[in-house]
Formats: C-alpha cells, sequence, structure tokens
C-alpha cells in the first residue's frame, strides 16, 4: 500500500477529531470537588483487616521456601531427584496404571517440541518407556 | 479559568501540590488543562454521546486522583496521565464490547445546521464523519488509542514506549499496519 494511502488515515482521523473540537467545547467543565464526591461513591466497602497482608506474605514465603529445599540442584538438567519421583510415585496406586492390550492406546503421545535431556528423562518416566 | 495560585505553575508542580496537601485548586487546574485533550480524545474514540464521554472522563480523573502519588518527577506529568487514560479508556471499551454495545455512531450531532454552525454540520459533511467513525470501529481499541496518540497529539514513540509499556519496534509496525487496516476500510466505504 503506498504512503499516500496510509496519510488516508491519518488525516482522517484528524478530521474526526476537528469536530471533536467543536461538539466537546460546549460540554460543562467538571471540578475537583464534583470528582471527589464521585470518588467517595466509589470507595470499597470491605477491606482486609491489618495483618492479613503480613500473613499471606509470609505463607508465600514458606512455600517458596519448601519448593526451594525440594528443587535444590541445577533446576533444568540432570537426574530427577529421588524425592519427587517418590512422591510422584506415591500418588498413584499400581490400580492407576493401564497395562495390557489398552496400554499403547492410552499411552500419552509426545509432542514435536524439542525438550532436552531433562525433559527426555522427564518423558521417559511418565511414559515408562525406560523401563 | 484557571485559578490564581496555579497560573503559570509546570502540570507536575501543579500535581505534587495535589498529592502534598490535597489542594483543589491544583487539581482544578491540572482537569482544565487537561479536560479538552481528553474530551476530544473520547469523542473521537468513544463517540459523540456526551453522557458516556462525562463517565469516562470522570473515570479517568478519578483513576487520576486515586493514583496521583505514584507520579515521580522524573518523568513528564502528560505521559502519566495519558497512560492512565490510555488504561481507563482500554477498559472502557472493552467493557462496552462485553456489555453487547457496538460502537455505533450517532448521526445527530447537530440534527439541524444552524446559521452560524460549525463547518462539518452538513449532511455531507456529516456522512463522512460518520464513514470515518466506521472506519474507526473496524480497529481494535489498543490500535485506535495508539493511532490517535500518534496522529492527532502528535506523540512521539519514546513517548508512546513510556504510554503503552511495548517496544517501539512493536509500537511502529502497529501504526504502519493500523493505518494500513483504516485506510483500507475508508476505501471500502468510499471515502476521499
Amino acid at each position: 500500500m503506498s504512503r499516500d494511502r496510509q496519510d488516508t488515515a491519518t488525516e482522517a482521523i484528524r478530521e474526526l477529531s476537528e469536530v471533536a473540537e467543536d461538539a466537546v467545547g460546549r460540554m460543562a467543565p467538571c471540578s475537583a470537588r464534583e470528582l471527589a464526591a464521585e470518588r467517595a461513591t466509589r470507595r470499597p466497602s470491605w477491606r482486609a483487616p491489618a495483618g492479613v497482608g503480613i500473613v499471606a506474605a509470609t505463607a508465600l514465603l514458606l512455600i517458596t521456601g519448601t519448593l526451594g529445599i525440594l528443587s535444590e540442584g541445577p533446576e533444568t538438567e540432570g537426574e530427577i531427584p529421588a524425592e519427587v519421583l517418590a512422591l510422584v510415585d506415591s500418588l498413584y496406586s499400581s490400580e492407576d496404571f493401564v497395562t495390557g492390550e489398552l496400554a499403547s492406546f492410552y499411552a500419552p503421545q509426545r509432542a514435536s517440541e524439542e525438550g532436552g535431556e531433562y525433559l527426555d528423562q522427564v518423558w521417559d518416566t511418565l511414559s515408562g518407556s525406560k523401563e | 479559568m484557571e485559578p490564581e495560585t496555579s497560573v503559570g505553575a509546570s502540570d507536575e508542580a501543579l500535581i505534587q501540590r495535589y498529592v502534598e496537601s490535597e489542594d483543589n485548586d491544583a487539581l482544578d487546574a491540572i482537569i482544565r488543562r487537561y479536560s479538552p485533550r481528553l474530551r476530544r480524545l473520547l469523542f473521537t474514540l468513544v463517540g459523540p454521546d456526551q453522557d458516556r464521554i462525562h463517565e469516562c472522563e470522570q473515570e479517568v480523573f478519578v483513576t487520576l486522583m486515586r493514583k496521583a502519588h505514584r507520579f515521580r518527577a522524573t518523568s513528564k506529568f502528560s505521559t502519566f496521565f495519558y497512560s492512565l487514560a490510555r488504561n481507563r479508556v482500554l477498559d472502557f471499551l472493552r467493557s462496552e464490547r462485553r456489555i453487547g454495545h457496538r460502537l455505533v455512531y450517532g448521526r445527530n450531532l447537530d440534527a439541524e445546521p444552524s446559521p452560524g454552525a460549525p463547518p462539518h454540520s452538513g449532511v455531507e459533511a456529516q456522512e463522512r464523519i460518520e464513514t470515518i467513525r466506521t472506519a474507526l470501529a473496524s480497529l481494535r481499541p489498543g490500535e485506535r488509542l495508539t493511532l490517535y496518540l500518534k496522529d492527532v497529539e502528535g506523540a512521539s514513540i519514546e513517548a508512546l514506549v513510556a504510554i503503552t509499556g511495548e517496544k517501539s519496534g512493536t509500537i511502529k509496525s502497529r501504526l504502519a499496519r493500523t493505518r494500513r487496516k483504516m485506510a483500507q476500510r475508508l476505501e471500502e466505504l468510499g471515502y476521499e
């Protein structure tokens, strides 16, 4: 598209804003006092009691710290920590796994994106192909 | 008219005065300086309905009152103001979309042009304005706003970066795309 045609958009929006000049000039001005009254009507009627923020922040720090301890070591490479594997294993009983003829039908298919060694291990572990 | 104590004071000094001592005269001076520009922006982007312009204008200034303490004198007040205004105007446009309002622009800025009426009040001019509004309505709210700030307010790319928080490359390419889209739509509608 030519430069002239792009200028058309600029000229058009300027033309419209010139009309605005005439139209809004007739509106009554608003004042700080009027706005203060408007603001007062919008104040929230409920506020969290003092201290709730501190408690929430402390809880968040505790959770973050716990996760930090669990994930000691390099985050993106290396062996999957044994604690994590044990944790995942503990979440499911052996009855939750599909075996036999249907196993391949239910086996998850990996998407085509590249992952690196760590993701390969995660995938192998989850899909059971390492066994 | 601007209060005497505010004449000649910079926008930055006025907003500091409001933050430090809740000086309503200082805020009134800011409102008088920015209200005409804001209303022109709203008329262009939201539509000619004066109640809606007033409602949205109030939203912007109430937000300014709430967030004025966040202003840092190291930047220009106009940038701070337009970034607040941008967010409120976008919220306003999006909420209208959500509740099913389409941007329907009325033809009746002045139903019958009176003697001495502005040059845009004839039927032909009204139709031309209607065409521009329809083309604008085909743009997304963010596109409309960026185009307006650049082409009408004359905001620099640096100012747009500060107002929108986007990268300059993103803004430049969006502007070019928006102008193309708008020009295309205007052409389809027979605008010359």
